[in-house]
């Protein structure tokens, strides 16, 4: 197969290609006024709001983000990365609209959790306004003379985060349908909830479990000894009660556990009558690099 | 044969744009010969005014130009806005004097450039019409408030028979009577803003600006200070009639 070479003209940012476009055109007088006046003033805005208006080195960085954004608005219009068409689009909507566009999927992506994570801190306005910063900053990025790949790292980027929100709404919904009583707590480790109600999901029955502690641990245990249950049949049952949303992702998290040495630990502990407190407590050690946070410490 | 105005108005401002006013001034004489003087103050008249300021400043009382014999009081005046948009900071505040002085070479030439007194009369009444004018003649006349004083002095006496005085005086002097003949509202504008306290109480102005205490503080407002004032009020191009934007600003909304 032969190296697809690309030149660096086909892939500096989009809204740069589209002014080239601009400047192949014969008439472009009209156009080409209306894109710079509105091209400084986006930059001025950015700038004000953004990174530092009264400096040099404020307003350069203002404008390579004012390029990434409406890069990333023109990308995001699917009009199949062609110059000409992105220059069309531009002169239509106007500059304005295209970095409104780019600004709103930041926005959109800011809000996204970055991690499966819930905490208190998350939910400060501070914090919102921080992250939108942030976002913007990283993913507007982009320099005029140079490769500009801005557009497949932000999705690249929502691809992660949209994962990570499903398994913290996966683990919401596994919370509020505990089986003895919804948990509130405001901190939550998504994964580690997961990890909890497939381990706890192995006895059988469809049983939902999102936190345990030391006597759970010991009732699973029992019940393992007692019933010899058909592990895949079991996590059948548990999927079955789950929204088929989440199924997908549950199924992927099963298997990665069951060749995880947990199962095995739980099954020659389970096949003796009475298990060494060694080995209760190396199990429960294994549990916890599973369920984190969401494992009680505390034999209550 | 008839006269194209617009294009000998087209060719003068391109000549004095590029910085050819000997070229333009030619181009004026050449008309001038065939069409004779009135077609130059037409053209005068309705030449941009920073254009007529750019080629006007070129010439003072040193060089005459057919511009200064001709340009109309109006253009002239409005052309005088234009005088202060080429100073430096760094000039202002280093030789407020020199540039002062080129201010009153060039007013000095454009009035008295002519004997005829009805039109320097006109220029100067323009003159005063007008804001920068008025700050223009208060540069001028900064540069000797001892005899601006002593002027005042002999129009409150003397009223319209007030003539210059002695040589020994400055300058400034003669273009201070013609202007009060010219117009008594404007020179007593310039006399007030020049001294602002000088309406209220004439005498107590007189006493400070006499007084030899160098800490007391000038009773006139100081040559500098009136030429920042003066460039403040150059006109700024105005984004004229643009064509309309074809799509409503958003402001801060495209953060929304």
């Amino acid at each position: 197969m032969a190296a697809q070479l690309i030149s660096l003209a086909d892939q500096l940012p989009y809204l740069v290609r589209a002014i080239h476009a601009l400047g192949q055109r014969s008439d472009y007088h009209d156009e080409a006024e209306e894109l710079a006046q509105d091209l400084s003033s986006i930059t001025a805005m950015v700038a004000a709001k953004f990174t530092n208006n009264r400096t040099a080195e404020g307003i350069l960085e203002a404008l390579r983000l004012t390029v990434g954004c409406i890069s990333l608005g023109l990308a995001h219009a699917h009009l199949h990365d062609d110059a000409e068409a992105a220059l069309d689009h531009l002169i239509e909507h106007g500059a304005e609209r295209v970095f409104q566009r780019g600004f709103r999927l930041i926005k959109e992506l800011s809000e996204m959790p970055e991690v499966a994570m819930l905490n208190a801190i998350d939910r400060a306005p501070q914090e919102h306004e921080r992250r939108l910063r942030t976002t913007f900053t990283r993913y507007c990025e982009a320099d005029a003379n140079d490769y500009w790949t801005g557009y497949q790292t932000f999705r690249r980027e929502w691809d992660n985060r949209s994962k990570i929100q499903a398994t913290l709404e996966c683990a919401k919904w596994l919370r509020k349908h505990h089986h003895n009583g919804a948990i509130r707590d405001l901190d939550m480790d998504a994964d580690g909830v997961i990890a909890i109600a497939l381990i706890f999901a192995i006895p059988g029955g469809g049983k939902i479990v999102a936190k345990a502690g030391q006597k759970d641990l010991e009732a699973l245990l029992a019940a393992l000894r007692n019933n010899k249950p058909d592990i895949e049949q079991s996590w059948n049952d548990f999927l079955n009660k789950i929204p088929p949303d989440y199924q997908p992702m549950l199924r992927e998290r099963i298997e990665h556990l069951r060749t995880s040495p947990i199962i095995t630990m739980l099954q020659t502990l389970s096949a003796k009558a009475k298990p060494t407190k060694a080995g209760l407590a190396k199990l429960f050690q294994e549990l916890q690099n599973h369920g984190g946070n969401e494992i009680d410490v505390d034999y209550a | 044969m008839s006269i194209n105005l617009p294009a000998l108005r087209k060719e003068f401002t391109e000549l004095v744009i590029a910085g050819s006013t000997e070229r333009a001034e030619a181009a004026f004489s050449e008309a001038a010969e065939k069409f004779g003087d009135l077609a130059i103050v037409e053209a005068l008249a309705s030449i941009e005014p920073q254009v007529t300021s750019l080629h006007l400043s070129s010439f003072d009382g040193g060089k005459l130009s057919l511009a200064t014999l001709l340009v109309p009081p109006k253009a002239w005046a409005e052309s005088l806005a234009f005088f202060a948009a080429k100073w430096r900071d760094e000039d202002i505040e280093d030789e407020p004097e020199v540039l002062a002085e080129a201010l009153f070479a060039h007013i000095h030439g454009v009035v008295f450039s002519t004997d005829d007194h009805d039109r320097r009369r006109a220029l100067l009444k323009a003159c005063a019409a007008t804001d920068s004018g008025i700050m223009a003649l208060m540069i001028l006349f900064s540069m000797a408030p001892d005899d601006i004083l002593e002027t005042a002095d002999r129009i409150d006496t003397m009223r319209n028979y007030v003539t210059a005085g002695s040589e020994s005086e400055h300058d400034v002097v003669p273009l201070a009577v013609e202007l009060y003949h010219a117009t008594q509202d404007g020179w007593e504008q310039v006399l007030y803003g020049l001294f602002p306290n000088y309406m209220h109480d004439p005498d107590a102005v007189r006493e400070q600006h006499a007084s030899e205490d160098e800490d007391a503080p000038d009773a006139h407002r100081s040559t500098q200070e009136l030429l920042y004032q003066l460039r403040k009020l150059v006109p700024q191009s105005k984004a004229k009639d643009r064509t309309v934007k074809k799509h409503k600003s958003l402001g801060s909304d495209i953060f929304s």
